[in-house]
């Protein structure tokens, strides 16, 4: 992979460059002091300078050195892929026949700008679920295939960030059209596709020198070490499968108000709600996917009866799934280590706390 | 990866007409549909469709019918939330929509050569019904047939229209229970673990296919296996709230397992590590 060094100036140059490319360009902007990812037209709305401080429940941007070095903010890349509400399909029906009117497949180019190697990494894992089973999600698919990923590697890893621990960064593992490295005076830039190539052409730049290759990965290296958490994920699963009655979860369970924000931010959870919308008069009605969690009472309810009616069971089926149930279904963890659930969590509950929790408690 | 790869009935639900509606109990009802377009059914025994009621709801429901045709789908259903109540007034010639078929299936290829026991609790017969016509059908494929069926009280037993068929089947042996008798009930009372002393089997050369509550299934494999029946042999069917199908909704998740796509029929091996797990 050839490398190159673009000055700083040359960020908005990018940006225009793959915005005349005819993407639609999704990149973080700092609204209302957080970050947030989302639809900019113009390089002047995005966020620079900042930095997200972060920790259990609690989130603020500072100014930063750094120019667009910042881990991430609430949303993350399943909020455009897998929206939170979408039509599947409108029937319409008359005279005891059905028709079907639309199925609400369209999708556009588009392109994220500056994601983090967590975030891409949740691609990854998102494909397996929704692209690479038995079915597929066609929306979810048409996106995926007009997809266009800028990844920015982390030097400044948040006060809940363990993505470290998870092997998704703060280095990218792969799956980008670029990725970009902040140095001390420029940018060290990767182009990991034949679209990424032409991203990079009349950009102002220069090839990498071996010092410029250094001081990323001493940079890189280093923020290997300042994760604000950690987690040890060697033989998870099976010790996880080996405390699914452990007390610890009624404890966990103390706390957490079934509120479901860990499911919405997480940024692989994908469970969802069917549900059909009809007309007032009867005639039509629309099927519905609307995000839903784990967490919620009527999650696992059925018509006379409930599978998990207790809070500490909800609780332990997202935690395992995660960690445990994932690996089994689709090959990898569902955790790629962004730290979302712990920062969003109303009341600061830390899952990596929660894992050694679980494996420390006897159970009863 | 393109769309053509995964069937549009997947998503989109097919009109089916009603043909008939048959009382089955107080609260249980067949339901036999026809392909509104006079096409095709497919369907093997254990799998389930999603049923639709136009702009209401779906319900997650095995087929019951003959599954040596392809003309049919018979669905027998209690009613007992929004979607179901609203099934039950609906008459021959109204619609039914389906999607699927959807899940695993009974092993009526790999149970061939082998005796069949069949235990179903309460509405948990319904899945095994399509199994019993199948092996009656086809008789000579498989060894004895052992039927039992347990039920809350005698008005819940199930297609008690069909019991004198069932009864006359060649080689097979035909037992009921209830949990609680009326005044007269002359058969036996008890769960359906009760009805194992009062027949003989062959643990080495049986396949036993379950399907009801939790509990029952949780108990009859237990006692199944003390009486010699190897755990590979075992076969349950899995009920949870589904809403997809597809295994991308993510309601029906039992441990590692999608109840839709990975069931509802599993080897009692395969999931015994969470089946009895407390809200698993």
């Amino acid at each position: 992979m050839v490398a190159y060094v673009m000055g700083k100036d040359q960020l908005d140059v990018l940006f225009d460059k793959v915005r005349g490319l005819g993407y639609e360009v999704i990149a973080p902007k700092v609204e209302e002091g957080i970050l947030r990812l989302g639809s900019i037209d113009s390089n002047k709305q995005l966020a620079k300078n900042v930095v997200a401080v972060q920790s259990p429940g609690k989130y603020h941007t500072e100014s930063s050195d750094l120019m667009f070095s910042f881990t991430h903010g609430p949303d993350s890349p399943k909020w455009f892929l897998y929206p939170s509400k979408r039509k599947l399909w409108k029937m319409t029906t008359e005279d005891g026949s059905f028709e079907l009117k639309e199925t609400g497949c369209e999708s556009e180019k588009v392109a994220f700008f500056g994601i983090k190697p967590c975030d891409l990494a949740s691609i990854e894992v998102l494909d397996r679920t929704l692209m690479k089973g038995e079915y597929v999600d066609e929306h979810y698919v048409n996106m995926r295939n007009k997809l266009a990923v800028i990844v920015v590697n982390c030097i400044e890893p948040s006060g809940t960030c363990f993505c470290h621990s998870m092997g998704t960064g703060p280095k990218t593992r792969g799956g980008f059209d670029l990725s970009l490295t902040e140095l001390s005076d420029g940018f060290l830039v990767e182009s990991g596709s034949k679209l990424g190539d032409e991203m990079l052409s009349g950009l102002g730049k220069r090839p990498a020198r071996q010092e410029d290759i250094n001081e990323a990965d001493s940079k890189l290296k280093a923020a290997e070490g300042k994760m604000g958490r950690t987690l040890d994920v060697t033989n998870l699963k099976e010790k996880l499968y080996s405390n699914l009655e452990s007390s610890a979860f009624k404890e966990i369970a103390k706390r957490c108000l079934g509120c479901a924000n860990c499911t919405n931010e997480c940024p692989t959870c994908f469970c969802t709600m069917y549900q059909d919308v009809p007309s007032l008069d009867g005639k039509s009605s629309e099927r519905q996917v609307t995000w839903d969690s784990c967490f919620t009472y009527q999650f696992a309810q059925v018509a006379g009866g409930h599978f998990r009616p207790e809070l500490w069971a909800r609780y332990r089926q997202w935690m395992v799934h995660k960690f445990a149930y994932w690996l089994d279904q689709f090959g990898v963890s569902g955790c790629i280590g962004c730290g979302r659930c712990i920062t969003w969590c109303p009341v600061g509950i830390d899952v990596t706390e929660s894992v050694k929790e679980v494996q420390k408690v006897e159970q009863r | 990866m393109t769309s053509h790869e995964m069937p549009e009935s997947c998503m989109v639900p097919r009109p089916m007409k009603i043909e008939s509606v048959t009382d089955e109990t107080y609260n249980v009802k067949t339901f036999r549909l026809r392909p509104s377009d006079g096409g095709r059914v497919e369907y093997t025994p254990g799998q389930f469709n999603m049923l639709y009621i136009f702009g209401v709801g779906e319900v997650p429901v095995t087929a019951s019918s003959d599954p040596y045709q392809n003309d049919y789908l018979d669905h027998t259903v209690r009613a007992v939330g929004s979607v179901t109540n609203v099934m039950f007034t609906l008459k021959k010639d109204d619609h039914i929509m389906i999607r699927g078929p959807f899940g695993t299936t009974w092993p009526m290829e790999g149970m061939k050569g082998k005796d069949v026991m069949v235990v179903g609790g309460g509405i948990g017969l319904n899945p095994l019904k399509s199994v019993i016509v199948g092996v009656a059908k086809k008789r000579s494929d498989y060894g004895k047939l052992f039927l039992l069926h347990g039920a809350r009280t005698p008005q819940d037993l199930l297609f008690t229209r069909d019991h004198e068929d069932w009864r006359k089947i060649p080689n097979s042996e035909f037992l009921v229970t209830v949990d609680a008798g009326d005044e007269k009930w002359k058969g036996n009372v008890g769960v359906v673990t009760t009805l194992f002393d009062k027949f003989k089997f062959y643990p080495g050369n049986t396949v036993a296919l379950l399907c009801g509550p939790e509990v029952m299934m949780y108990f009859t494999a237990k006692e199944l296996m003390k009486r010699g029946l190897p755990s590979s042999s075992l076969y349950l069917s899995m009920e949870r709230h589904m809403k997809c199908g597809l295994g991308f909704c993510g309601h029906c998740q039992t441990g590692p397992f999608f109840i839709c796509k990975d069931g509802p029929i599993f080897t009692y091996d395969s999931i015994s590590r969470f089946f009895g797990v407390k809200q698993i």
